[in-house]
């Protein structure tokens, strides 16, 4: 496939809740093998925007489509063979052992009357060595931390084996340290595995370094879209989220850096 | 029809909830005046509502088998999608399940199985709201397990509760009904503290 084709994209979304528009006509196309982040205000419409690009909400008008098909009318099986998506807000029992609900992601590619197919567990035990899962696979979710947590979910979207990866603020709640480790690994995905990455992050450093394209939301439109030097600027900053900010480069990255100074 | 009124561009247990509760008190006003206007046979009626399995013999078993066996056919493969349903619809969906059916089907399936129970035994509601989540509290909450593990379970509490029934105050026997709303009640008091 070309380098340079859509993967996903939105064509005149619009979305509202109860009489509030939160997206406007919003259109958006997103490349394949690229790492894009989405930043922007509270309520800007960032969560809302990747639960309608992952069929969770269906807008009331517009497109959504993946490799040119409207995921609306596909099986949704069929999606889940090639878009994952990890929310922020989840549940599980805490009794569910680690293996298992990894082995969940292979749903997608399952009949009903299929057990434990071989297939599916070269998979599952390729997305725990990838996400270094496998040491507390018998343990329960209970007993994990944050951070490992965290791993287990993204292993349980990895085994669905997708095309795109959808992730919202995947570094919420994490330490420092792990932070960087969801970021590296899911850069380290897309290198390898050339598995297309759609994120929302809070940290706009962390999304200058780790994204090939920024996405800044505001109102429910975009305001922006571009590598992180072209959206990363003073400007930007300040009229998306009222903050006055100095933006310095990076002298070993050369990316984008800001350190916000005060509200506007 | 409780989920058609609790749908309003999607499902929540809370509103599930409070249309069961309007649902019932509407057809228990409607039981209360059948019981009003005819007080003269309200003895079976009583004895209906109460629950119990006294008298009941094979006949009535073949007279539900064919839906308990229909109804576990259909339950017993869903375990895995139920599994998926617990992780919320979000992720489930985004796993490739599709949410309103798999919940639409199950509770149908579990209404349908309910009811056949019912047309036998009367309202011995108690076992329902114990038995599965004592279940869920002793082998946790695969469904593999939890859905055979309910049914088995379920059938020994109703069984020693009769057992108990009949003798503990030999030889006036109380209904199996009020052993089981007895034991159930403070059990599920305690479970709602737990949460």
């Amino acid at each position: 496939m070309k380098k340079n084709l859509e993967i996903l994209s939105a064509e005149n979304i619009h979305v509202k809740y109860k009489e509030k528009a939160v997206l406007k006509d919003l259109t958006l196309n997103i490349k394949k093998g690229r790492v894009v982040s989405i930043i922007g205000p509270n309520g800007s419409g960032k969560t809302t925007l990747i639960r309608t690009l992952s069929r969770n909400i269906k807008p009331e008008k517009g497109l959504v489509l993946m490799n040119g098909k409207n995921i609306f009318s596909l099986n949704t099986k069929k999606v889940a063979k090639e878009m994952a998506v990890l929310m922020q807000v989840r549940s599980c029992p805490n009794d569910i052992i680690v293996r298992d609900l990894i082995s969940y992601g292979r749903f997608a590619h399952k009949e009903w009357w299929q057990g434990k197919e071989t297939k599916d567990q070269e998979v599952i035990e390729w997305t725990m060595e990838r996400t270094r899962t496998k040491v507390f696979e018998d343990r329960p979710i209970g007993a994990l931390s944050g951070g490992e947590m965290q791993r287990v979910w993204i292993a349980m979207a990895l085994a669905q084996k997708p095309q795109v990866l959808i992730l919202d603020e995947p570094t919420t709640y994490l330490d420092i340290c792990h932070q960087l480790e969801i970021l590296e690994l899911v850069k380290s995905l897309n290198r390898t595995e050339g598995i297309t990455v759609v994120m929302v992050l809070h940290d706009i450093n962390q999304a200058s370094r780790y994204s090939d394209e920024i996405l800044v939301m505001k109102e429910g439109e975009i305001y922006i879209q571009g590598t992180p030097k072209d959206v990363i600027t003073k400007e930007v900053i300040k009229e998306v989220f009222s903050v006055d900010a100095r933006v310095h480069y990076c002298d070993q990255t050369g990316m984008p850096l800001c350190y916000p100074d005060k509200v506007v | 029809m409780i989920y058609i009124l609790a749908w309003r561009g999607g499902i929540q247990p809370m509103r599930i909830i409070l249309a069961g509760v309007a649902v019932a008190a509407f057809l228990g006003a409607g039981i209360s005046a059948l019981m009003v206007f005819y007080s003269d046979r309200i003895h079976g009626a009583l004895m209906f509502m109460n629950g119990g399995i006294s008298g009941r013999s094979w006949p009535h078993v073949w007279m539900i088998l064919p839906y308990t066996i229909g109804g576990l056919l259909i339950t017993l493969p869903m375990a895995e999608k139920m599994n998926i349903l617990v992780l919320g619809d979000d992720v489930a969906r985004g796993l490739g399940l599709n949410v309103e059916w798999v919940r639409l089907g199950m509770t149908a399936v579990a209404a349908f199985l309910a009811a056949s129970a019912v047309s036998v035994v009367g309202l011995l509601g108690f076992v329902g709201l114990i038995v599965p989540h004592s279940v869920r509290l002793m082998i946790g909450s695969d469904y593999k397990y939890l859905f055979p593990g309910s049914a088995l379970f379920g059938a020994a509490v109703v069984m020693y509760s009769d057992t108990f029934a009949r003798t503990a105050f030999s030889p006036v026997e109380i209904p199996v009904g009020v052993v089981m709303a007895v034991l159930g009640a403070p059990f599920f008091l305690y479970l709602l503290r737990r949460d």
